[in-house]
């Protein structure tokens, strides 16, 4: 993960994300701890993520993984693969229970109709 | 087609015609007294404008007494609802009813402890599944659509998951809040016999919600039927004035036009429940040919909409007997003028609409009705000129004696100013009869008390009163400026509604009314040195626009106010007695909302916050499959968002973030593994409003 900066003829790469163990570790203890995850989950997930990750982003891909696998071991019908972990974080927040939350209608279908043509002649 | 009976077209020919001889006849005989009250021999074309324009006048003001006289006769003596009387059994399964609110950048926690209060309200009726409600967001600012998502789960989770409430919010909102209710009748509006429309101030008890569902179940042929939203909740002194009027006077005259219009009646745009299957036929809005201000889209909707319903048959029903119906209005006299702009526009465009083919004339009468209510104003200073020219005439202008040549006898100058006098004194009257109408039902009713007792209601009356007669001058001088506006071609803006206890600032209120004061001062100059006896006749208006500007500010206070109503002025029976729908709105306005991990708000929210970050995603279509130069466009904007921080952001960029999933999903996890300083552009931006990480954390100081 970097990003080139080219200032004044010279070109300088840094490093995006963070990438010592442990601010990477801090970092998705934060974020666990703004979600209100329980400190055991949190610590062991904290300890998964950051195993192995040389960088923030592939710390916090890790942790996505996490929250997948534990939204599908509660709901394992959800299709929805990229949004499997905002599923968990959003069950995490509401204190709902991951299965009726998967299944729980947003909107009610659709059913389209077309309204009719203007026909208003001033 | 039609699907009244014969009587019933019957009844509105007759009425119909019996208004207008009403009016028409009284004009006519005002506007000759008129002629006869003007100076003799006088400018004739002068004379002749000035007689005219009276007469209009006249006419307009006559209308409303004859509207109040019915409404309070109406009301004396009959006893039951005429959709009551002529209900039927229905013998359908429970008809499904969609309560929909569209909203538009409005305070979310507001709305949404409306509709707990409503669903609350409803829930103890029994009747509760048989609606569905639809926060339908057209809200075009990013922090104000995380907001609602975030008000509108808060509500999901304390009514439990179960609750029908849904949220969507318009990408496009064109056609602004007709053509929201129009998107919702297209995905959703099969699935519903009945919609119930709110503003996002409307409040609605259950037992009036489930009466008007059995009202139009009862009544197979009637369309829509609107009730009389009482006003509610004011604090600042011009609010509780407002909410007292419309309050005291407000039931009469609705009767009023309930008696006149019968079937072919009024809907203001809420607070009413309509029949889809028909609204969604004949009710989708044509745009009007045509640049400037009486083209493209139809600002007011709702007059168009019941002449489109009736036009095919249906009945439109004002029925002011409901009660549980509930609104706010503006809380200061600019807020209610920046409303009227809009109005202004809206009904201005009704001209090209009067004579539309098919629809009936009541409802052309409505349209005149509405044009008229901001043209009167023009008309009003119109007047007040012409009769400046003659006053200014005749000062400077020497009498001609003999006009003509062969003539005996001179011809003298005649005027009567005691004719005058007894005009004006009619004139006032006829403005003042509605008022001495609704007094005498409500102590007929005996419900002064609801009002604070008799003595506390004559003296708010009283002030009320004179507070209008300053307020009139102000708002006609306005009127006439919107009305020149649109005639240029000038078309308004849409802007979010002020509501709660919004104060005019001193700063304001120079900006609007000074002009209006400098017009006083150089006209009322004038008349005094020119015509010093004609001055006295203007000096009501020209005096209400001297003090135009320290009125506004005090009357837009809170303080006032609450003094007022301290002292028992302006009370009215919501607040003496408060409906249990209002004491359930208080108790959910006051309710905890979800606690949240940051204190980070809209758009950063939605970034930043992982709770707040999955709603907004869970609330979002998967993306699909992009072009190249959709998905490279997308990954510029996030390197942008990355390198630069939330401020670099425009609106619309942070809009077109929040639109796709992926984008903000992306931009989520990418922010959270960023290092100094790029994390502290979002993070640290957060964190002013008291999210993490903290000033001393191991995260910042590892960072730094």
């Amino acid at each position: 993960m970097v990003f080139d900066e080219r200032a004044q003829g010279r070109v300088r790469m840094m490093p995006l994300d963070v990438s010592g163990p442990e601010e990477i570790r801090a970092r998705l203890r934060s974020y666990l701890a703004v979600l209100g995850v329980p400190p055991d989950l949190a610590d062991a997930w904290v300890e998964k993520a950051a195993e192995g990750a040389s960088h923030g982003g592939q710390a916090f891909l890790k942790l996505q993984g996490c929250m997948s696998d534990a939204l599908l071991a509660q709901a394992p019908g959800v299709e929805d693969a990229s949004g499997c972990a905002a599923l968990w974080r959003l069950s995490a927040w509401l204190s709902a229970d991951v299965r009726r939350l998967a299944t729980l209608p947003l909107s009610p279908p659709l059913t389209r109709q077309s309204m009719a043509s203007e026909r208003l002649k001033p | 087609m039609s699907r009244l009976g014969r009587p019933k077209r019957q009844a509105l020919v007759w009425r119909g015609g019996l208004l207008a001889i009403l009016v028409l006849i009284p004009s006519v005989i005002a506007s000759q007294f008129m002629l006869e009250v003007l100076p003799h021999p006088g400018f004739r074309l002068l004379n002749d404008s000035l007689a005219t324009v009276f007469g209009f006048l006249f006419g307009w003001i006559s209308i409303g007494l004859w509207i109040s006289l019915a409404g309070a006769v109406l009301l004396l003596f009959r006893r039951r609802s005429r959709l009551e009387s002529g209900a039927q059994a229905s013998k359908e399964a429970p008809a499904r009813t969609a309560l929909v609110m569209p909203v538009y950048r409005e305070d979310p926690a507001q709305i949404c402890a409306r509709l707990e209060a409503i669903y609350r309200s409803l829930a103890a009726t029994d009747r509760l599944s048989q609606f569905d409600f639809f926060l339908l967001s057209d809200s075009n600012d990013a922090d104000a659509w995380v907001e609602e998502e975030v008000a509108w789960a808060d509500l999901r989770a304390r009514l439990g998951a179960d609750a029908r409430i849904f949220y969507r919010r318009r990408r496009n909102n064109i056609k602004r809040k007709s053509g929201n209710i129009a998107d919702f009748c297209r995905r959703w509006g099969r699935q519903y016999r009945y919609m119930v429309i709110l503003d996002a101030d409307s409040l609605m008890s259950g037992r009036l919600l489930t009466r008007l569902v059995e009202l139009m179940e009862g009544n197979p042929t009637v369309g829509l039927i609107q009730t009389l939203p009482a006003a509610i909740h004011q604090n600042t002194l011009f609010g509780r004035v407002q909410q007292f009027a419309n309050r005291l006077y407000g039931p009469v005259f609705a009767a009023g036009l309930h008696f006149w219009h019968v079937s072919e009646g009024h809907y203001w745009g809420h607070n009413a429940i309509i029949r889809v299957a028909p609204f969604v036929r004949h009710c989708a809005l044509p745009r009007l040919p045509g640049a400037g201000a009486f083209g493209g889209e139809i600002m007011s909707h709702d007059f168009v909409e019941a002449a489109l319903l009736r036009r095919a048959g249906w009945g439109v029903w004002l029925e002011p007997g409901l009660e549980g119906s509930y609104e706010e209005t503006p809380p200061t006299l600019l807020d209610e003028l920046k409303r009227d702009r809009r109005w202004a526009q809206g009904n201005m465009q009704h001209a090209r609409l009067v004579f539309a083919r098919g629809i009936v004339s009541p409802h052309r009468v409505v349209f005149l009705n509405g044009i008229m209510s901001y043209v009167s104003s023009l008309l009003w200073l119109a007047f007040l000129v012409l009769s400046s020219i003659e006053a200014v005439w005749h000062a400077l202008v020497p009498p001609r004696y003999f006009p003509s040549t062969h003539v005996l006898f001179p011809i003298w100058p005649v005027w009567h100013p005691e004719w005058a006098v007894a005009l004006f004194w009619f004139t006032l009257a006829i403005l003042f009869v509605p008022k001495v109408l609704a007094i005498a039902l409500t102590a007929v009713r005996g419900r002064m008390r609801s009002f604070g007792g008799t003595l506390r209601l004559l003296a708010g009356v009283v002030l009320e009163s004179v507070l209008s007669a300053i307020l009139a001058p102000v708002r006609m001088l306005f009127h006439t400026v919107f009305v020149v506006s649109v005639l240029a071609g000038r078309k308004t803006q849409w802007g979010p509604q002020a509501r709660g206890d919004s104060s005019t600032t001193w700063r304001q209120a120079l900006r609007y009314h000074s002009a209006g004061t400098i017009l006083a001062v150089v006209w009322g100059s004038l008349i005094y040195v020119i015509s010093p006896h004609y001055f006295w006749w203007l000096l009501p208006v020209m005096a209400a626009w001297l003090i135009a500007i320290p009125v506004s500010v005090w009357i837009s206070r809170v303080r006032p106010g609450v003094a007022a109503r301290r002292l028992g002025l302006f009370l009215t029976p919501e607040e003496i007695e408060p409906p249990a729908l209002l004491q359930l709105f208080a108790e959910c306005a006051r309710a905890p909302s979800l606690k949240r991990g940051t204190a980070a708000r809209g758009f950063l929210a939605a970034i930043v916050d992982p709770a707040v970050n999955a709603l907004h995603c869970a609330l979002l279509k998967p993306s699909g499959t992009l072009s190249d130069g959709v998905a490279l466009s997308r990954q510029q904007l996030i390197l942008m968002a990355i390198k630069d921080g939330p401020r670099a952001l425009s609106a619309h960029d942070r809009l077109r973030i929040l639109s796709d999933r992926e984008t903000v999903m992306t931009l989520h996890w990418r922010v959270w593994a960023l290092r100094d300083p790029r994390a502290r552009y979002w993070l640290d931006e957060a964190r002013v409003s008291g999210t993490l990480p903290r000033p001393n954390s191991p995260v910042a100081q590892a960072s730094s």
